[in-house]
């Protein structure tokens, strides 16, 4: 799969989230101030605008938000993957993800508040990605 | 509730190019092209315009304007990147130039020429798409179908909507660009055309997404005081607002993503208009996607939310219904001119000069931007 345009960019902020993901760890963003979870990873806290963070790991597992089954690829990198699934999830922390599940045929089995777990797919030597798969 | 703004300025002039898919011309020519129309429009000459505020995300800067109009002495230049909220967000911002005085004439314009390269790149560049290009680009969430349908899927299952009524929206946008000889799609569509074409993000068709378009349309936006000696009626703006959701770089982090920006901004609107929404003759409301309009719908308070589906299915959106929509097409079957071309028919059907697509005696109406996620904005228009 060709990924070079898709490569994320880490930013001060999100590197410890992609590290994360290579040591198969979904970490999440907490405020060192007011313990609030936050993703995606970013600066400041919202709601006591402190500055300092520290993370945790999450369990990994979560309850489907939505989806969308997509066919047509937008990006190159999709091409031989359509059609696909992609998953919002509320995870048990709090916050949501955003990932592919996989191993599924069609969305008609999906529904509102089903359970999801997170695994990790190794996309190259700096990048690992989150997936779903239905538990 | 700030009710300054309100009949403090007018749009005093429209023009546009032709809508077509592909373009030889640049996109600069194009915006030329449509500002003088609109110029010439109200009666004014280039050197007139004091205030521009050109399409955030163009790549064309007032400096272009300076240059080719040979303005003197510009006062007054902003940008609004909002994407397709931009043009009606642009209106409050050109409201607040005359009615403050600032500025006399602002020319509010946006272009689109032939697009270089995927949907994807051009998206990526953009700094408001900072969040989702890093963190769901990658994981195959690359177009703005993709993004919406999340939302699209998440009414869909909270409160039962189809995509037969998804189709509602597509149809009537179709019904009314037969009466437009500037659309670009001119055969009718029916439901079966609508449920077997092919899908592109589920639950989009391809007849749920806007066409892509190029072409330029402008505005002209003149204090009220000015605006009775130009060469065309007035169309005041009479409310105006603009709304950024919760979570504004990211659905999927939304407390409620079947909420839009726009559900912030039309109460304010509606107010500073004091009006209500049953005094609304025509909406042109932004449909780069079916359902978005369906949301706008609810958001704007024409029904409740999670009714748009039963909503538009019972022929209220129609041109003989409670509330006629894009009487013009739409991005869906007119062009995609990033809803520009809303608030240009909205202006037409307001100044009564819409012939065979005329809203019989409409004297109030209300146009919306929808753009970058979520972000809203709503003009209310009286002639």
């Amino acid at each position: 799969m060709d990924y070079k345009d898709l490569q994320p960019s880490p930013s001060p902020e999100s590197l410890p989230f992609w590290e994360g993901l290579l040591e198969k760890k979904l970490l999440i963003q907490q405020c060192s101030s007011c313990n609030l979870l936050r993703h995606y990873p970013r600066p400041m806290c919202h709601e006591c605008y402190s500055l300092e963070y520290s993370w945790i790991q999450s369990k990994g597992e979560g309850a489907i938000h939505s989806w969308v089954t997509s066919y047509h690829p937008f990006h190159p990198a999709f091409t031989e993957k359509v059609p696909y699934i992609t998953i919002t999830a509320d995870l048990t922390e709090g916050v949501r993800l955003l990932a592919p599940v996989e191993n599924i045929e069609s969305g008609r089995s999906l529904e509102l508040g089903g359970k999801v777990e997170v695994g990790f797919n190794i996309i190259n030597p700096t990048l690992c990605l989150p997936y779903f798969k239905l538990s | 509730m700030n009710r300054y703004l309100k009949d403090k300025s007018c749009v005093t002039g429209v023009g546009e190019t032709l809508y077509k898919k592909t373009t030889e011309r640049s996109t600069l020519a194009l915006t030329l092209e449509a500002s003088i129309a609109a110029i010439s429009d109200a009666g004014l000459t280039p050197k007139d315009i004091d205030g521009i505020i050109p399409y955030g995300a163009g790549g064309i800067v007032a400096e272009d304007f300076i240059t080719n109009f040979g303005i003197r002495d510009l006062r007054y230049s902003a940008t609004t990147p909002m994407g397709g909220a931009s043009p009606v967000a642009a209106l409050q911002t050109a409201a607040m130039a005359v009615a403050t005085g600032v500025a006399s004439h602002v020319l509010v314009t946006l272009g689109r020429g032939s697009s270089s390269g995927r949907i994807t790149n051009r998206l990526a560049q953009m700094p408001q798409m900072r969040v989702v290009g890093e963190f769901e680009m990658p994981l195959g969430t690359n177009a703005p179908a993709q993004f919406y349908a999340h939302m699209a899927r998440r009414h869909m299952e909270l409160y039962g909507t189809t995509s037969e009524q998804f189709a509602e929206i597509a149809i009537t946008c179709r019904q009314n660009a037969l009466k437009n000889e500037k659309a670009m799609m001119r055969k009718p569509m029916t439901l079966s055309d609508h449920q077997s074409s092919r899908m592109i993000a589920e639950p989009f068709r391809l007849f749920d997404c806007c066409l892509e378009s190029t072409g330029a349309a402008a505005v002209i936006v003149s204090g009220a005081d000015r605006a009775s000696d130009l060469k065309q009626k007035p169309v005041y703006i009479s409310g105006v607002a603009e709304g950024h959701p919760q979570s504004p770089s990211t659905i999927t982090q939304r407390s409620d993503m079947t909420e839009l920006g726009i559900a912030r901004a039309a109460p304010i609107a509606l107010k500073m208009a004091d009006i209500k929404l049953d005094e609304i003759d025509v909406a042109e409301i932004y449909d780069c996607f079916t359902y978005i309009v369906l949301c706008q719908l609810e958001d704007l308070g024409f029904c409740k939310k999670g009714e748009g589906g039963d909503f538009v299915s019972s022929g209220n959106i129609k041109t003989d219904g409670s509330i006629p929509i894009n009487t013009h097409g739409g991005l869906l079957s007119e062009a995609h001119i990033a809803g520009m071309n809303h608030i240009i028919e909205l202006v037409r059907q307001l100044r009564g000069n819409c012939k065979d697509r005329q809203i019989l005696n409409a004297q109030t109406g209300l146009v919306t931007g929808f753009g970058d996620l979520g972000d809203g904005s709503v003009a209310i228009m009286r002639r």
